[in-house]
């Protein structure tokens, strides 16, 4: 197998769609944050220009400019002047375990829990009529996206990311393609949080080879609960690390 | 006057061919495209000497553009084969869109992240088999996100391939351009090599749902391209 940088594809689409709140830096930066973390721009690529940015986002320039320098101050890309200049993504930026878990308790156990349903909702419906629609050669080519033991935790995220891409591709709508690009691209950094321990890897391994075998033999009922089961586990796995999070980050109370 | 050696109504047997007719100008005409992409190509690869990313970008982009202006296509390029480039393993000339925006950025470090196309049918077809190919109707959620037919051109230079000359259509487009030859003459259905519904008649039939051949009436093969024309369930 050979390699080339992943550029993302649609995803980065997603990522420079127009705000619904127009103007607020915070929100670029939030985005892009994401973006980063999650692996869908990658290491040492090269952003819009800031005029480019502002146009795809639809926000001022002035925005976009607050927004990375945000983006420096959290060390996640970095600016070079002149010829051949431009932002970056900075080195070993997505790979920063403390900058998830800050993502994770910056969340409400409301918003997770509201996330996570929309999640697992939208992907087991994709594995069910992944089920329906696809032939038993499709369904084979998933087991080749996935990752093994030797593979390192980005490698696993970016491996589980691209299954779920492939499963909501055999739905044969584009649309929900697109839908689960954007679920991704905005949410999936979090759910793939607990991949960083090799037990999760291993049991994540044996939920996901359920629902291809589920695909694999026309199965769509056994494919939706198989992914809806492997879902909750991952996402009441993340619900623990976030209460575990919030402990370590909770700030000490003054003596009063 | 009814000599046809055939029994099908002539309105069906009219059907199937005017449907055959349009799927074979239209991808007839796109492949004539890409033969040019892949002749000027092969050229480049001929001499054996290193050829880098950016000349082959260089090289081929006028091509992809002319490509993209002349048929209603929303991507077009060139594809590589590993090994084939002086300084990268995959990589893809490839333009798309109403900007033309190119796929791979240049000059930019290789990132940790990979995206293996060559397991891809629009790849595998034509790598293994050495002939043009038309993938789909499938979900390409690596470049367009749109559901497309990707018709592909290997390259081959001393019998070795160097990689896929490309365009792909969406299907919403086809189907429009399909539309008059499906019109009012029975149950034409246009089947790909996986027996899946690319266009049809039969406004219940979904592009991409399968399709099982023998219950149809007529079959008619269309030279050259991986489909088939069904007429009458």
């Amino acid at each position: 197998m050979a390699d080339a940088p992943r550029r993302g594809g649609r995803a980065r689409s997603a990522i420079f769609a127009p705000l619904s709140e127009v103007g607020r830096a915070g929100q670029v930066e939030l985005r892009l944050t994401e973006a980063i973390r999650s692996g869908v721009l990658i290491e040492g690529e090269r952003l819009p220009s800031e005029p480019e940015l502002a146009g795809l986002l639809g926000v001022a320039v002035v925005t976009v400019r607050e927004a990375l320098t945000g983006l420096r101050g959290q060390g996640l890309v970095t600016t070079t002047r002149g010829r051949g200049g431009g932002t970056f993504v900075a080195a070993e930026a997505a790979a920063d375990e403390e900058a998830l878990a800050e993502r994770l308790a910056s969340m409400s156990r409301a918003e997770l829990h509201d996330r996570g349903t929309q999640y697992a909702l939208v992907l087991a419906g994709c594995a069910e009529i992944a089920a329906e629609r696809a032939d038993a050669e499709e369904a084979s080519l998933l087991r080749g996206l996935l990752a093994d033991e030797s593979d390192d935790v980005g490698a696993w995220r970016h491996a589980d990311a691209e299954l779920w891409l492939s499963i909501a591709s055999l739905t044969q709508s584009a649309r929900v393609t697109r839908e689960v690009v954007r679920l991704e691209a905005d949410f999936g950094m979090v759910v793939r949080i607990p991949l960083r321990d090799p037990e999760v890897r291993a049991r994540t391994l044996v939920g996901v080879e359920r629902v291809i075998a589920a695909i694999e033999a026309g199965d769509a009922e056994g494919a939706r609960r198989g992914a809806r089961t492997h879902l909750q586990e991952t996402l009441d796995r993340v619900a623990r690390t976030q209460a575990d999070v919030t402990d370590r980050h909770r700030l000490p109370r003054s003596a009063s | 006057m009814s000599t046809a050696p055939t029994t099908l109504p002539t309105t069906l047997a009219d059907s199937m061919a005017r449907c055959a007719l349009a799927v074979t100008a239209y991808f007839g005409a796109l492949f004539g495209s890409l033969e040019i992409i892949a002749e000027r190509v092969g050229d480049r690869f001929e001499p054996r000497q290193p050829v880098t990313a950016a000349a082959l970008t260089e090289l081929v982009e006028p091509l992809a553009a002319s490509t993209l202006a002349s048929y209603p296509v929303v991507g077009a390029g060139f594809v590589v084969n590993p090994g084939s480039l002086a300084d990268r393993d995959l990589y893809l000339a490839w333009w798309q869109g109403e900007e033309q925006q190119p796929l791979a950025e240049r000059g930019v470090p290789i990132g940790h992240h990979v995206f293996d196309y060559t397991r891809h049918e629009w790849f595998q077809v034509p790598l293994v088999s050495g002939a043009r190919h038309v993938t789909g109707p499938y979900v390409d959620y690596v470049c367009t996100d749109e559901y497309v037919l990707t018709a592909t051109v290997p390259v081959l230079v001393g019998g070795h391939l160097v990689g896929v000359a490309g365009a792909d259509t969406r299907l919403d487009t086809f189907e429009r351009l399909m539309r008059g030859a499906l019109q009012g003459g029975g149950d034409v259905v246009l089947v790909n090599g996986h027996d899946r519904c690319v266009v049809a008649a039969d406004p219940l039939l979904r592009s991409g749902q399968k399709v099982d051949p023998t219950t149809y009436a007529a079959v008619r093969a269309l030279p050259g391209l991986p489909f088939r024309v069904l007429g009458g369930a």
